[in-house]
């Protein structure tokens, strides 16, 4: 095999695994340890802080006491916002990748990104 | 290796922007592909270029997209890539898997196994037709 054909075969590989990548990507988005993992967030492991990532709020459900600063960290590449279900809530304004947002919950919230509907979350107050 | 990071880093915090005209020139220049590729292939007098320069140019351009395109891919792969839900993001992921098996296929054909030339224009129709992953973002 001369160099040249060589080199066009690893083109071919290439294409091919960035084709399976996505699939790939998927698989591993949608294993239950990240379901596990979420979950014991959800139960107050994840601390206070809630990661945008894979088009998600991660942990979608967090408890804290009243009072406490929550962190809401864009890590997608995708702009997100913070935007509280009832009208004239909270609301962040759009979040570029690796830009925050702080917010000290006084009060249960259900919210929703604006730009991606299908992303929601709830913070609720424990005790 | 946090290849977002870097990527976000050195288009300044505006990786989404810069995917989107990254896109749209990728778009713009499949367009254009087909314009070529009508030409080489003697069904079209648009552009107004010789057969072996409309040939040449699709080839230059062709490359310069898809490098294009494998950058854009990466910065989706390395990023939000995973979701099923909603449809659109699955879609999305579905037609990006697409395009690279239809470019596996046609560089196998073409430079790896130097056959199936009446395949091409099949194939670069598949490949300009595949619902653009961009479109489905």
């Amino acid at each position: 095999m001369d160099g040249r054909r060589v080199l066009w075969v690893g083109v071919v590989v290439f294409f091919l695994a960035m084709a399976v990548a996505g699939p790939a990507a998927m698989v591993r988005a949608n294993r239950p340890a990240g379901g596990q993992a979420e979950a014991a967030a959800a139960d107050g492991g994840g601390g206070s802080v809630v990661k945008m990532q894979n088009i998600a709020f991660v942990p979608a459900t967090l408890t804290v006491e009243r009072g406490t600063e929550v962190v809401f960290e864009n890590l997608d590449t995708a702009p997100h916002t913070v935007t509280a279900k009832t009208p004239g809530g909270v609301d962040s304004g759009t979040l570029n990748t690796g830009k925050s947002f702080r917010l000290v919950v006084d009060q249960p919230l259900d919210y929703v990104c604006t730009i991606h509907p299908s992303m929601t979350g709830k913070i609720l107050l424990s005790g | 290796m946090d290849i977002i990071g870097l990527l976000n880093d050195l288009t300044g915090g505006n990786l989404l922007l810069w995917k989107v005209l990254g896109t749209t020139l990728v778009l713009f220049l499949a367009g254009l592909q087909v314009l070529l590729a009508a030409r080489f292939w003697g069904v079209s007098t648009v552009p107004p270029m010789t057969v072996g320069s409309a040939a040449r140019w699709h080839r230059i351009l062709g490359r310069a997209s898809l490098a294009v395109a494998v950058i854009v891919a990466v910065s989706c792969i390395a990023g939000p890539a995973g979701p099923t839900s909603p449809t659109r993001v699955l879609l999305h992921s579905v037609f990006g898997t697409l395009v690279f098996l239809i470019l596996a296929a046609k560089f196998a054909l073409i430079r790896v196994l130097h056959s199936g030339d009446r395949l091409l224009p099949w194939i670069g129709s598949a490949l300009f037709l595949t619902p653009d992953p961009p479109l489905t973002d």
